[in-house]
């Protein structure tokens, strides 16, 4: 039944002529009937041969009229007109529509194939949708961007409007938001005033539609048109970082680009690194379906954000072939002492001071209340209560150096190390010795020791220590100590791998210890504020999606028409937004990739880097096999819309069926003929 | 000689006056005349010797033979006779068959002015109308008064039932008390072999036999009728066949027939000859008189 449900008649009315296809049946039997008499002298020749060939004659004879039944059937048929619509029939001409095209605008409908992109075809086949809507259809179109945008904000009939904005659309750079199309088409087509339909012309990456399986109410007909022909290799810059993030001046810095083969097949790809004036490359060999790191070294002369850039050799899609980082060029460190323990704090402050690069600012504990601006965190007897500021300030990369207090509860100990224990009344146990303690290297390996290798710069375990904290082993589990005692206690460690706390448990005080009396204490504090401070934040604040908005706050103080942004030396539009204390200048329209200069009266206050979305690399599409397997209609892009709409006429296939019956017709006869 | 027959036209009597019907055959008659005779009897023309046996007369024993050899031998002489001519024709169904002339008509004027030659040159004829039987037996004679019989057994004749030529032979043969000619006139729709056997005794008799295969140009060559049901003249069985599909099957059976009905003749030392009703009956005494 389905499949007679799939065909139409163009000429209905003549249908009952369908019965003239027994016309060649009733002639042949009345045929062989009636056939005229002829009187013959004798026929014993004649029954010899008939009974000779009838075996033969008797096939080709059914054969014969078989095709000729045939034949009359296709020449009714043709004037019938069948048409085939199949299972992907859509609302007919006749039939008031309300469509909504959903067009993929993403970054990955740039990629070229063959003479033109993806969305060159995308918009072509949504024109042919608007095609073949009669003047009364109601249509839209939204465009999968970040955030979907509509063409119009409702339904409407200018469907010339719609073809000229699928003539001059052009692809974006951003993601696209499925959902977010769905939702709005969906709210367009409440009203079941008409035929209701949504189609979907998109590549149908892989990374993004795989799980897109919307539910669409009854009545709404949801048709995919997949966009895309082939599978396209690609390379991309996937990430882009330096380490650090934010170096002093004249530090070493590594960038580490991280490059990826989208594809089957193995590549060789030059990485090009442009930071200043600094111009670097190198060959990367990449294997199908693999990522590699790619490192330059860096040095930068001057403070401030350095706008660093790595671009990939050109391919067949190129929007991902160049991402930005901004590397914060520091003049100083700033190291927040906290003095609870003032001997302690003290020591610190004066090694610090005298290393140059360091700006050491004393903290009160009431100070500790607000948000913490500085690179380190130095606490000094702290007693671990009220740990919030110091958590965030540990969630966001910095360093934090403590020297438990006095009155420290294992509880607040533990709690601040991430580490849970049944102890957690017990104070931490402080313990004077009666014979010095001796420090030793735990880990010969930490960068720390790099400088004391070689003895030059003496032996930082000489100094004896006559009082400690008797911590145990089992409250830090997973540490990794940098200097123990000889019987095991942790002098100092860092807590986690991915937290850069380090606990002290190495009293300065003179009763206690002479250890800040030797000459090593100082580069070795040094040593490890430099190696242990942490990257640092990779600058949240100036990174974005395309399709976002670039944000900068200045203060109320500045006025608008001193703020300024640019983009390759040409100005971008910015608007205010909000007031208060804190005034926020928005890009006007939404960015695309780039490098974005904020500048206060033509001085650079900062960058704002928009990066190629990493999920739109990956150029894998979705076969039409997989779209299929949805409940919705899925057709490729070679597939006329018009034929869904008003099916496949089948006449010339019948004719050209009744020309091969015919010419089966002539053979079998002139077979017969010959035998 | 006027003729007021419908087989025997004037203009045919007149063609044939200057017509020398001469056949070579040997033939066997009362009367001597123009004809050698087989049978050895006296006349002036010697034929050959033989060694007596009792019973010979003793008046044609050669003498002189006797004494140069001291044995009997006989002088035996070729014996000059009148013709005797039997024409069967076959009036049988199929017979009827053709279109404007019938077979049957066409035979009858062969027969007819086979008749009137025979009996110009004073030999008799004799006529047999046959089609599963014998119908109509005439001896031979050969008056003006005999050959008025026949043409009025020919006008009368038409075609019966079914054929039946070897039986039609086997029932003549007491009929013949002499040797002469045989000629067996019809379309020959029977079994070759039947036909021959029937043949046998005549042959061994000494009959010189003639076979005329009388056939249409549409019996030869199918005509394009498309599908026909074709109804026999003699059984009233019919076949429904596509005259294009066994058209050259048909011709290639018919030439097989006749092929094989000249080969089973010349094998016996009879003389077949093929007749087309579309060709003048005239053309057949040629085969008579080479």
């Amino acid at each position: 039944m389905s499949l007679l449900n799939s065909f139409t008649l163009g000429n209905a009315a003549l249908a009952p002529f369908a019965l003239l296809v027994c016309v060649p049946l009733v002639l042949h039997l009345f045929a062989r009937a009636r056939p005229p008499s002829y009187v013959f002298s004798s026929i014993e020749f004649i029954q010899r041969i008939v009974r000779k060939t009838i075996r033969l004659k008797k096939p080709q004879s059914w054969l014969v009229l078989l095709l000729r039944t045939l034949i009359f059937a296709g020449l009714v048929a043709m004037f019938l007109q069948p048409v085939f619509f199949g299972k992907n029939r859509l609302a007919g001409h006749f039939q008031k529509k309300n469509v909504v095209i959903l067009v993929d605008a993403s970054a990955s409908m740039a990629c070229m194939e063959g003479s033109q992109t993806r969305f060159a075809t995308a918009c072509g086949k949504a024109s042919e949708v608007l095609s073949s809507l009669s003047e009364s259809d109601s249509a839209n179109i939204i465009w999968m961007r970040t955030p979907s945008r509509p063409e119009f904000p409702s339904l409407g009939v200018n469907h010339v409007h719609l073809q000229t904005v699928l003539r001059k659309a052009s692809v974006s750079t951003e993601a696209a938001d499925i959902h977010g199309a769905m939702v709005m088409a969906l709210d367009m087509l409440k009203d079941p005033d008409a035929a209701r339909e949504i189609y979907v012309i998109s590549d149908f990456q892989k990374t993004a539609w795989t799980d897109f399986d919307p539910a669409v109410p009854e009545g709404i007909r949801l048709v995919r048109i997949q966009g895309a022909a082939a599978e396209v290799a690609n390379q991309g810059v996937t990430r882009l970082r330096s380490m650090p993030a934010h170096p002093l001046l004249g530090e070493d810095v590594t960038a580490y680009c991280e490059v990826e083969n989208f594809s089957s097949e193995p590549a060789l790809r030059t990485v090009y690194l442009r930071a200043g004036e600094t111009r670097l490359n190198q060959e990367v060999r990449l294997a199908p379906w693999s990522r590699s790191v790619v490192s330059f070294p860096c040095r930068f002369s001057t403070p401030g954000e350095h706008v660093i850039t790595v671009s990939l050799s050109e391919d067949a899609f190129p929007l991902d072939n160049e991402r930005y980082a901004v590397v914060d060029v520091q003049d100083f460190l700033k190291v927040a002492v906290l003095a609870s323990e003032p001997v302690t704090a003290d020591y610190w402050k004066r090694a610090l001071d005298a290393a140059g690069w360091a700006r050491v600012e004393m903290l009160t504990p009431e100070r500790m209340d607000s948000k913490i601006n500085a690179d380190v965190l130095m606490l000094s007897g702290w007693d671990g209560r009220d740990s919030a500021r110091v958590s965030e300030f540990l969630r966001e990369g910095g360093m934090v150096v403590w020297y438990p207090g006095a009155n420290v509860q294992v509880g607040d100990f533990t709690a601040l190390a991430g580490v849970e224990t049944t102890e957690s009344a017990r104070p931490l146990a402080w313990q004077k010795a009666s014979k010095p303690h001796r420090l030793k290297i735990a880990n010969g390996d930490d960068p720390v020791f790099a400088i004391f290798s070689k003895g030059a710069n003496g032996d930082p375990t000489r100094g004896s220590i006559l009082a400690r904290y008797e911590i145990e082993p089992s409250l830090l589990p997973g540490s990794k100590p940098i200097l123990q005692y000889e019987d095991g206690v942790p002098a100092l460690v860092r807590v986690k791998d991915n937290v850069r706390l380090f606990v002290w448990n190495i009293p300065l005080q003179p009763e206690f210890s002479n250890w800040a009396s030797q000459t090593e204490f100082l580069p070795f504090l040094n040593e490890l504020v430099l190696h242990h401070r942490g990257e640092g934040a990779q600058h949240p604040a100036v990174d974005y999606m395309p399709g976002q908005l670039l944000l900068w706050q200045f203060g109320q103080e500045v006025v608008a028409k001193d703020v300024s942004l640019a983009h390759d030396e040409k100005p971008v539009e910015v608007r205010r937004q909000g007031g208060g204390q804190v005034v926020t200048y928005a890009s006007e329209p939404a960015a695309g990739i780039g490098d974005y200069r904020w500048q206060l009266r033509s001085r650079l206050v900062g960058h704002s880097l928009v990066n190629f979305p990493v999920i739109e690399s990956d150029l894998r599409t979705l076969t039409i096999e997989d779209l299929k397997k949805s409940n919705s209609v899925a057709i490729a892009s070679g597939h006329s819309i018009e034929g869904l709409r008003e099916g496949t006429r089948l006449w010339p296939l019948i004719l050209l069926a009744i020309l091969l019956l015919a010419l089966g017709e002539g053979l079998v006869l002139l077979r017969a003929e010959r035998t | 000689m006027s003729s007021q027959f419908k087989y025997l036209r004037p203009e045919d009597i007149q063609k044939l006056s200057s017509f020398e019907f001469a056949p070579k055959a040997f033939v066997e008659g009362y009367f001597s005349g123009r004809h050698r005779s087989r049978q050895r009897g006296i006349s002036t023309e010697f034929r050959d010797y033989r060694e007596y046996a009792p019973g010979d007369d003793p008046r044609l024993v050669d003498w002189r033979v006797f004494a140069r050899t001291d044995r009997h031998y006989l002088r035996t002489y070729e014996q000059e006779t009148n013709m005797d001519c039997f024409i069967f024709l076959d009036s049988s169904a199929s017979m009827g068959f053709g279109r404007g002339l019938t077979k049957l008509e066409y035979s009858s004027f062969f027969a007819a002015t086979l008749c009137y030659l025979v009996t110009r040159n004073t030999d008799r004829v004799s006529l047999h109308l046959f089609d599963d039987k014998v119908r109509e037996f005439h001896p031979p004679g050969s008056t003006t008064r005999h050959l008025h019989h026949l043409m009025q057994a020919l006008e009368n004749n038409h075609a019966g039932e079914k054929t039946s030529l070897a039986g039609a032979l086997r029932r003549s043969f007491p009929l013949l008390r002499q040797r002469g000619s045989l000629i067996i006139i019809s379309d020959f729709f029977d079994d070759s072999a039947e036909i021959f056997s029937a043949l046998g005794p005549y042959l061994h008799r000494g009959f010189r036999i003639y076979l005329f295969h009388v056939l249409t140009p549409e019996e030869l060559q199918l005509e394009s009728r498309g599908l026909v049901s074709f109804v026999d003249m003699e059984t009233q069985g019919s076949v429904i066949a596509n005259t294009d599909s066994i058209k050259a099957g048909y011709a290639a059976a018919m030439q097989d027939h006749i092929r094989s009905l000249r080969e089973l003749a010349i094998r016996r030392q009879v003389r077949y000859s093929l007749a087309r009703t579309d060709t003048h009956y005239f053309t057949l005494f040629d085969e008579l008189v080479e």
